[in-house]
Order: structure tokens, then C-alpha cells, then sequence
């Protein structure tokens, strides 16, 4: 099951409030503004902690 | 939110996720919050702390979107499973995964008394609510006198170790206008609660259940929570109080 579209929409970055995108292929959250950020998802569920981001 | 708080809570929601789903069901059926909230249909309605997702849901006839947020992976599992149609996403109240002015009706509901450091979440979710979004925050509440307060937080802390501030009604508006917020309405609800049920079996272990006890027994009767005895059980009431509000 992929992510709702209404979601991805309103989905940011919760470290630089940048806008996000989803890399369907690998299942991550990335941030395409300033820090870069990479958030997991697991179980179709996006992790957007900073604490748990890969950072670049 | 600090680290040490934030693992104890993911601890303490993803050590019994399902058994919480099943005693929490139905417990806000009584308030109407649907209309109290005077959410337009079609609106997109978000919860901060949504837990396995028994509040968020109530929206579902009226809502456009219903998008529940939460700290712990578990029960937003379990909240999938539970519930058809729900956007879940782990996140930090303290750090909102989300566009600014993205969600018609930003709520919460039962989870301001875990936070220790509450405006910085209100702020975070004005942040969040559309420019003529709404606000909505549930809470339980406890006496106005500090001393029934700050039992009240003492019984609910060895109930649940996240647990952090039992307030009374005055603070809950307070945070709010600290927050930015303007109140349109507001309402307390009270129902009784069982004993029996607050600390099910199914959900916490023998010790806790035995230590609650123990304190009710001792200072049950200095809480403002109006505990008495009805055979081996206790009842008393819980008071829930509903704000509306509105960006300043």
C-alpha cells in the first residue's frame, strides 16, 4: 500500500520544515530542504522523528 | 520532549497497545465532541497523540481526511488495524512533521497530562491549523485546589510513569492563551469511573495494580476525585474538559 497522496502533500520535515518527498523504491521520507534529512517507513507508516532520521 | 521522556512513553504505549485499544473504546462516546467541535464537513481533522486511534476516529462521518499522529509505531499499528482510513504518522507534538497552516481542525485528546512542557505542543499545532482552522484539545482535569492537584498527579504517576501533570481547568486555559490561542468554547464533562477498569488487568501488571491501590487506599480521599468504596472496588469521578480555540 503506498502513501495517500493527500498525505504527502502536507508531510514536511520536522527539523527544517522543508518539503519532503517519497522515495517509493527505497520506503523513505527525504527532505529536499535544507538538511537533507531521510525518514524510514515501516509498516506504510512514515517515522518523521529527528532522532531516528539518517542524516546526510 | 527529552530523550529519557520519550523512550519512557514509546516503553510504556508499546508494552500493551492492544489491550488499551479495547478499554479506551467507547470512553469518549459521551461527550460529543464531534458537534462540539463544529467541524465542517469534508474538513481535514489531525490528532496529536492519537494513540490506536478511538478519538480520531469519531470524525469520520463528517471529516474530509483523518490524519493521526503519534509517538509510539505500536499503537499506530494497532490503530491501522482497528480503524479503516486513517493517515498515520510517527512524530514529536514538540516538532510537527507538517506544513504550516496544512489542517482545517488540529485535536488532542488525553494526552496533554503526558507532556511536561505543554505550550511548545499548542504552539506547534497552531502552527499546523489552517489560518481559520480550529483548535481542539481534551484533557482530563483535576481540582482547582493544588494540594487534590498535585495528589492527583502523584496517584497518576505510579498509575503510569509518562504521566506528567494532572491541571486543573485554570491552567488549561492559561497554556492555551500562552500558545497563542483564543477560546470559543469550553465544557467539563464528568462520568464515573471503576477502579477495576481504570487499572484492567489485561493492561498493567499485578504490582502497579497492587501500588495504585495502596495509594487510593491512603490518599484517595484528598484527591478531589471523589474515590469511595463499593465492595472490593473503588468508584470516583473523572472529569474531561473539552477547549475550543481558535488562532489568535
Amino acid at each position: 500500500m503506498a502513501l495517500d497522496p493527500k498525505l504527502l502533500e502536507i508531510l514536511a520535515c520536522p527539523n527544517c520544515k522543508g518539503e519532503v518527498e517519497y522515495l517509493e523504491a527505497e520506503d523513505f521520507i527525504v527532505c529536499r530542504g535544507e538538511c537533507g534529512y531521510r525518514y524510514p517507513v515501516r509498516d506504510d507508516i512514515p517515522v518523521m522523528l529527528i532522532d531516528e532520521a539518517i542524516k546526510p | 520532549m527529552n530523550d529519557a521522556h520519550r523512550a519512557e512513553i514509546q516503553e510504556e504505549f508499546g508494552r500493551a497497545a492492544e489491550p488499551f485499544a479495547r478499554r479506551t473504546a467507547g470512553r469518549f462516546d459521551a461527550l460529543d465532541v464531534v458537534a462540539f467541535s463544529q467541524v465542517r464537513p469534508g474538513a481535514s481533522v489531525m490528532e496529536v497523540g492519537a494513540g490506536t486511534g478511538n478519538f480520531l476516529s469519531l470524525f469520520r462521518e463528517l471529516a474530509g481526511s483523518l490524519l493521526g499522529v503519534d509517538l509510539t509505531h505500536e499503537m499506530l499499528r494497532v490503530a491501522g488495524e482497528v480503524h479503516e482510513g486513517l493517515d498515520l504518522v510517527v512524530g514529536d507534538g514538540y516538532a510537527l512533521p507538517f506544513a504550516s497552516g496544512s489542517v482545517d481542525l488540529v485535536t488532542s485528546a488525553q494526552t496533554f497530562h503526558h507532556l511536561h512542557r505543554p505550550v511548545p505542543v499548542l504552539m506547534e499545532m497552531r502552527r499546523v491549523a489552517a489560518p481559520t482552522g480550529r483548535i481542539l484539545v481534551v484533557d482530563q482535569v483535576a481540582s482547582e485546589r493544588y494540594e487534590e492537584a498535585a495528589l492527583t498527579t502523584d496517584l497518576e504517576t505510579v498509575r503510569d510513569p509518562t504521566h506528567a501533570a494532572s491541571r486543573p481547568p485554570s491552567a488549561m486555559r492559561i497554556m492555551l492563551g500562552a500558545a497563542g490561542l483564543r477560546i470559543i468554547d469550553e465544557r467539563i464533562v464528568e462520568d464515573q469511573q471503576r477502579f477495576s477498569r481504570w487499572m484492567w488487568r489485561d493492561e498493567f501488571p499485578q504490582e502497579r495494580i497492587d501500588a495504585v491501590r495502596a495509594f487510593v487506599e491512603q490518599h484517595g480521599d484528598r484527591t478531589g476525585m471523589g474515590f469511595e468504596r463499593e465492595g472490593e472496588d473503588f468508584v470516583f469521578v473523572r472529569r474531561r474538559m473539552m477547549l475550543l480555540a481558535e488562532r489568535v
